[in-house]
């Protein structure tokens, strides 16, 4: 029995989708760093002066930074995707879930980037009236920070996969399912953004912007990592995976 | 077959595992088995109000007027109503945890319904809380002690909410199953934990917004 | 009744009990509550909680650590609710 599983085309791919997820969140850092949004964001209770300011001052410094969080949250595709794969792999469950996660996690990425580019379009003509530079300011925070449904499917979708998952060694384990129920009740104090423009609850606010960016990248390092994880247990040939007991 | 037929990439490694319905979970060594990973769910969301009540005191510090005023207005007999009811629905759903256990099936479902009326009780006398409050014009406007009280009920309630669907699945498996059979274990034990925990926060909740910001 | 339904029955005898104390010492007696009154109240609140956590969430049974990570919790927030709310 040369029992050496040989990994499937597929596997150096989906290791690497995995990882494209931390990567996305660090793509994403270091760019909002570039455009000034991190360490302060722009507050919803900045006077139209200040918001003018921070699109203004260094426009290419917020051009360059957004574009490249914008490029760098691809990875959130490819996590959607391997954890779809995973998921649908999961034995004994019906596949709804996993689509279910699929569809909410393709809009989870829309969600992040169209916020970041409709902040471009602000940066785009630094010198146009005052108050639309807030307006364009407002309309991509209020989208950034409280439409947090999909976000919420998602976390629900792989929490019920996981734990739905019936086999011998569930493909994730179970504690990854109440992180991401964890991290969809995080969420949840984003919605009050709409109602707040000072405070911890108003979208910069230590409970909005601060807690779902916080969630957001512990979810994508611990999906990435234990997804990771999962298939090097299956696929690298380790005497108890269970890929090798079945005849 | 019950192994559903998936093209050849989305197999794991040539193998299905076939359903294993009811396949156990593992203990830990010593003591009576629970999930930690439904702990770090749990001990997670009490951090986070954690995190909400500091944000709460803090905001009292630089004006305890306000929220001496906000806690003048809150009704503490309708407090302390909602806070026996809350206690009343964890004893009723501990006991039929005990009863699941001993796979007393009747008796669980008599106790969860009652569990189950008292949460909507909850429910209703904090709507009609809110109504009075809003009706006499305090609103999250008038006040940061509004916005607290509001904020922290409100997603209070939404995990009173969410535990009440929990609650009624629970119920409704329990039913399913009819009496003397077992039901599983780590969906009863969770559901009961969660359930504890909304009961929990409460009881800070209420301590904090209506008689500690009145001092 | 089992040893188990007797614990819930007193444990939320005490809980009921504790609850009614704090209502009278807030609301019933006084308009206002001094700071001593107060603290109390707030030591009465966590104490609650903990109390909670044992019989109902049947923390007394847990494995150790798990029962160390929930004790902490509440002497934690119990100590930084305290401080931000009395210093």
């Amino acid at each position: 029995m040369a029992d050496q599983v040989t990994p499937p085309p597929g596997y150096r791919m989906q290791e690497i989708c995995a990882l494209a997820g931390p990567g996305a969140i660090v793509v994403a850092l270091v760019g909002w760093l570039v455009a000034g949004v991190l360490p302060r964001p722009p507050a919803a209770d900045d006077s139209t002066a200040d918001i003018v300011a921070f699109y203004g001052e260094n426009p290419t410094a917020v051009r360059l930074g957004l574009a490249l969080a914008v490029l760098g949250l691809s990875g959130i595709g490819a996590l959607t995707a391997v954890i779809s794969i995973r998921m649908v792999q999961m034995p004994g469950q019906s596949p709804v879930a996993a689509f279910l996660q699929m569809i909410s996690g393709a809009v989870t990425w829309v969600m992040l980037i169209v916020p970041l580019v409709i902040m471009n379009v602000a940066a785009f003509r630094p010198d146009r009236t005052p108050e639309l530079t807030v307006t364009l300011n407002d309309l991509a925070w209020i989208l950034f920070i409280p439409p947090v449904g999909p976000f919420l499917v998602q976390n629900v979708a792989i929490a019920v996969g996981i734990l739905s998952d019936r086999g011998e060694r569930p493909i994730l384990p179970r504690w990854v399912a109440f992180a991401n129920l964890w991290v969809g009740f995080l969420f949840l104090p984003g919605l009050l953004a709409y109602f707040f423009k000072s405070g911890p609850f108003a979208w910069q606010g230590i409970f909005s912007f601060w807690l779902a960016l916080t969630a957001y990248a512990a979810w994508a390092f611990i999906m990435g990592f234990t997804i990771r994880a999962s298939l090097r247990r299956e696929y690298a040939g380790s005497p108890a995976a269970p890929a090798t007991v079945d005849a | 077959m019950g192994t559903p037929e998936f093209p050849e990439f989305l197999r794991p490694g040539g193998a299905i595992t076939g359903p294993r319905p009811g396949a156990a979970r593992s203990a830990p060594p010593g003591g009576h088995p629970v999930e930690l990973g439904l702990w770090l769910f749990i001990l997670g969301d009490l951090t986070l109000f954690g995190l909400f009540f500091c944000g709460q005191l803090a905001e009292r510090r630089s004006d305890p007027e306000l929220f001496r005023a906000a806690a003048s207005v809150l009704n503490q007999t309708f407090g302390t109503v909602n806070t026996v009811v809350l206690l009343t629905s964890s004893l009723t759903v501990a006991l039929a945890s005990d009863a699941i256990r001993r796979q007393r099936n009747r008796r669980a479902a008599a106790l969860l319904g009652a569990g189950l009326a008292l949460a909507l009780t909850f429910a209703v006398l904090k709507v009609t809380e809110y109504t009075h409050l809003v009706a006499d014009g305090h609103t999250p406007d008038e006040s940061v002690a509004f916005v607290y009280y509001f904020t922290l009920t409100g997603i209070h309630l939404l995990h009173l909410l969410i535990g009440t669907v929990l609650l009624s699945l629970l119920l409704r498996r329990v039913l399913v199953l009819g009496s003397d059979q077992p039901v599983g274990r780590s969906f009863a034990e969770a559901v009961a934990v969660y359930w504890h925990m909304v009961d929990l926060l409460w009881i800070v909740l209420f301590a904090l917004l209506y008689l500690v910001a009145g001092s | 009744m089992s040893t188990t339904v007797r614990r819930c029955l007193v444990a939320w005898l005490l809980l009921v009990a504790v609850t009614v104390l704090s209502w009278y010492l807030g609301g019933g007696s006084a308009d206002r509550l001094g700071p001593l009154t107060a603290s109390v109240v707030l030591v009465f609140a966590f104490a609650k909680t903990w109390v909670v956590g044992r019989e109902f969430m049947e923390l007394r049974s847990a494995p150790r650590p798990l029962r160390r990570a929930f004790d902490a919790w509440v002497v934690l927030f119990a100590l930084l609710c305290g401080s931000l709310a009395f210093l």
